[in-house]
């Protein structure tokens, strides 16, 4: 019995270690990065390349790189791993890919332009690295959003907006949002009536659409796939295109080329848009060896002509336009040296 | 109308559609029993799938591992107090207390058979309210939304487990901490520490994995018994249909918290972390046993599950009415529909109606099957809970690590998930009512931020809206009425006691 007695205690010792080490162990394997043993290596073949993308499951940046995937896997050759990071708008994963010095498989699908007003604002906060050295691979959709407003609103045209007495009840989801900064520009430029800060604090795209039906708001800016349901059935006129070449039909909207502005307004639309137009950037960390970087360039230029990828795309509503690596890592340092009126706008609104 | 809604029926059983959602079926219930995944991050990892299904056959999948992820995230939470789902929290509640009893059969039939039943009646609530669908939907804004989150609010008092004043402490340290982030006002980052994880909040699946799953395994550690502490093993399906006989006799319950379920889950912006509590709250208050939720009462069960699944149906309202998401699983829905070649809108409610009732049936037939394939492997599943803590626990820890940390893929999650552990166990061990907690970190953003939204919107007119002030009259009735029964109850007590002294 004695025998029995000591032999469950020694057992009870050992599930107690057991219990440890397993915790250990699994708390390893959730921190540790995954080392690709792709280093000196100058091709992805047979390696394992993560994207890591700055968002949830579902939504833009997730259902591009789900679509992605098993063209970049062919191409590649490559094991390819999705991993959601979402967070601190993005730089989470940002940071992630930036900092991953061990992996140069590693690669974020983030959307650029937050970043760089950021920088520009003087709010680096966050960012732990200088963004001009990162290896870009290519950028996949541009802006390509809409300024939109119920179809029941009295606001029928862009023109309608600017020759209005009564403000357009403009909003957006704040934090450092896009149109935070496009609102008051075009309050600013066109002399539109009303406050040039916007009504904040909408959680997000599905939220503003249901404030703008209501008729509590005016109208906001969103990616065109975002809102495509409520575009295609009516129930969301759009106002203003910004950069947009997709499918879905925005007839009767009117372009940037269309709006009043003056010589100045000109220039800080445009960069706006120059700033705001690396939506869906594949950026990797800085060194990476160069016949990778040419192998994964050419592969995302070979995927963008294959019809079976644009047919997945077209079917996701996500409007495909490449900006090959080497142009977006000549347009970094240019979009962090906007012209000086930019740059005051941004610190009006920092 | 009618043709349609028995003409979808048909296609549902065509043989590769079924097929397909029995497939979703599988993959529902195997997503929802592990914490943290979730059904929406399996379904965005589902899509790709679909891209060669018709939309009927894509429907079938993707619907059925959504309805079927948020009945099983109830098996964890009432078999070992480790909620599938952040939505699946209140289930943990009397589910495990009354598991920790030797009844795990008897919770486990009454939440499955109960999530059933909410959401059959949200499917029905789907399909008979296409009519009125539109101006349901738009009748609730901001200002509805705030005093919504005052409403629940109101709940924190009945959720203190007798004691009011350690409940509201609670709940203010929970709005202490639904601060931490970006303003959403301002963008400012508050009480972040320099640390960019901070900036979107405290994690609620972290936060809800570690609170009660996290203490619940720390608990069994400390005493090394098994979950069940007394009963014996006995026949598990006796207890399964028992707890299925439950939910008829509390069948008012189950509507009643379906009901609840179905309204917040439909309007987009409130979602289903708060539906669960506030029907929980609302079946505590009317129960004629108040005393027994939070110690294993089948009733407290009953209203967490029918409200989990109930608010699936209420979520695809405005997915399906206007192709704007109820909450987080019908937005990853939607981009799927999409991909399927379905756009969600006004032509699901005319041209497309077809589609909008098979819907309806497959949220039906996908919660009858994993309830009987359920009940099916139950019977071995429930005797777990009379395995030695020691053989349990680091299975169990090594779920709680990776349900955590699967939320967001971020390791500081686990760590959330351990301090929030340390926190439940302190809350257990010195009585204080951690459910207050979670209330006051889930609405306390969502107050926030609907409150500075409606002032931007309307300044103070709102206050005189008829809506917000029915939903005020609401709140009074929250407030009067607890306090008018405990006040005649007093005097019952009393009159009973000078009787007896006479």
């Amino acid at each position: 019995m004695k025998t029995l007695h000591r032999t469950r205690h020694k057992l009870a010792g050992v599930l107690k270690m057991s219990t440890v080490s397993t915790v250990l162990l699994t708390v390893a394997a959730c921190g540790g990065s995954a080392d690709a043993g792709g280093a000196e290596s100058e091709s992805y073949n047979g390696e394992t390349v993560t994207i890591v993308v700055s968002a949830s499951p579902g939504g833009g940046f997730d259902t591009l790189a789900r679509t992605l995937e098993p063209y970049l896997r062919e191409e590649l050759g490559a094991t390819i791993v999705i991993e959601n990071q979402a967070g601190g708008g993005g730089l989470i994963a940002f940071n992630e890919v930036a900092r991953s010095d061990v992996d140069e498989n590693m690669f974020c699908l983030c959307q650029m332009g937050p970043f760089i007003t950021s920088i520009l604002q003087g709010e680096t906060t966050g960012l732990e690295f200088d963004i001009s050295e990162l290896t870009y691979m290519g950028n996949l959709q541009g802006f390509g959003s809409a300024i939109v407003t119920s179809t029941d609103s009295r606001f029928e045209t862009m023109d309608d907006v600017i020759a209005s007495e009564v403000p357009f009840r403009f909003a957006t989801p704040g934090e450092g949002a896009a149109s935070d900064l496009l609102w008051p520009l075009l309050v600013r430029t066109l002399n539109l009536a009303g406050a040039e800060e916007p009504i904040t604090g909408y959680p997000g795209t599905s939220e503003l659409a249901l404030g703008t039906l209501r008729g509590d708001i005016d109208g906001f800016l969103s990616t065109v796939g975002s809102i495509a349901p409520q575009l295609e059935s009516g129930e969301l006129r759009p106002l203003l295109a910004m950069d947009y070449n997709g499918n879905i039909d925005l007839g009767g909207a009117a372009t940037v080329d269309d709006l009043p502005f003056d010589e100045s307004g000109r220039e800080l639309i445009d960069t706006f848009i120059a700033t705001n137009q690396l939506k869906r950037t594949l950026v990797g960390p800085p060194d990476v060896p160069g016949g990778k970087v040419e192998q994964f360039r050419s592969a995302l230029e070979r995927i963008v002509e294959n019809e079976n990828f644009l047919a997945d795309a077209e079917a996701a509503r996500l409007e495909i336009s490449l900006t090959p690596g080497a142009d977006v890592a000549t347009r970094i340092p240019e979009l962090l040296d906007p012209p000086a009126r930019f740059r005051e706008l941004l610190n009006d609104f920092a | 109308m009618w043709p349609e809604f028995v003409g979808s029926l048909g296609s549902i059983f065509e043989p590769d559609t079924f097929l397909l959602m029995l497939v979703g079926c599988g993959v529902g219930f195997v997503v929802g029993i592990l914490p943290g995944l979730g059904g929406a991050a399996a379904l965005a990892l589902m899509i790709p799938f679909t891209y060669d299904m018709t939309p009927p056959q894509a429907v079938a999948f993707l619907l059925s591992i959504w309805v079927v992820s948020a009945s099983t995230g109830d098996i964890t939470s009432v078999l070992f107090g480790i909620p599938g789902e952040a939505t699946a929290a209140a289930t943990v509640l009397d589910g495990y207390p009354m598991t920790r009893r030797g009844e795990a059969g008897r919770a486990l039939g009454a939440v499955l058979f109960s999530s059933t039943l909410g959401a059959i009646l949200g499917a029905l609530v789907l399909a008979l309210s296409v009519p009125i669908l539109r101006p349901f939907v738009l009748s609730f804004g901001p200002a509805e939304f705030f005093m919504l989150t005052v409403l629940g609010m109101t709940f924190v008092s009945t959720l203190s487990s007798g004691n009011v004043m350690r409940g509201l402490l609670m709940a203010a340290f929970g709005l202490m901490v639904s601060l931490v982030g970006l303003s959403p006002q301002t963008g400012e980052a508050r009480y972040s520490f320099g640390s960019i994880y901070l900036w979107d909040g405290v994690g609620l699946v972290p936060l809800v994995v570690g609170l009660f799953g996290g203490a619940a395994v720390l608990q069994m550690m400390l005493t090394n018994s098994a979950i069940a502490t007394s009963g014996t093993p006995q026949n598990p399906y006796a207890g399964i249909f028992q707890g299925v006989r439950d939910c008829f006799t509390y069948w008012f319950g189950v509507v009643r918290s379906s009901a609840i379920g179905i309204v917040i889950g439909a309007i987009p912006g409130i979602g289903g972390s708060v539906s669960q509590f506030v029907a929980y709250g609302q079946a505590k208050q009317a129960s004629k046993h108040p005393e027994k939720f939070g110690r294993g009462s089948v009733e407290g069960v009953i209203a967490a599950g029918a409200n989990n699944n109930a608010k699936d149906g209420g979520q695809l309202i405005p997915t399906v009415a206007f192709g704007i998401p109820g909450g987080v699983g019908t937005a990853v829905l939607l981009g799927g529909l999409l991909v399927a070649g379905i756009a969600p809108g006004p032509d699901m409610l005319t041209d497309d109606i077809g589609i909008t009732f098979s819907m309806v049936w497959i949220v039906v037939l996908s919660n009858i099957i994993v309830v009987m394939l359920s009940i099916a492997l139950l019977g071995q599943i429930v005797k777990l809970s009379f395995v030695k803590a020691s053989w349990l626990v680091p299975a169990l820890a090594v779920v709680l690590i990776l349900g955590a940390y699967t939320s967001s893929n971020n390791f500081n999650d686990v760590y959330v998930m351990m301090l929030a552990s340390a926190l439940g166990i302190a809350a257990i061990r010195w009585d204080w009512p951690r459910v207050p907690f979670v209330l006051g970190v889930v609405l306390g953003g969502l107050t926030e931020r609907y409150l500075f939204l409606t002032y931007s919107l309307y300044e103070w007119s709102w206050v005189t809206k008829p809506s917000v002030i029915a939903i005020g009259c609401l709140i009074l009735l929250a407030i009067v009425i607890p306090q008018y029964r405990e006040l005649r109850r007093g005097r019952a007590v009393r009159r009973s006691s000078l009787a007896a002294s006479k």
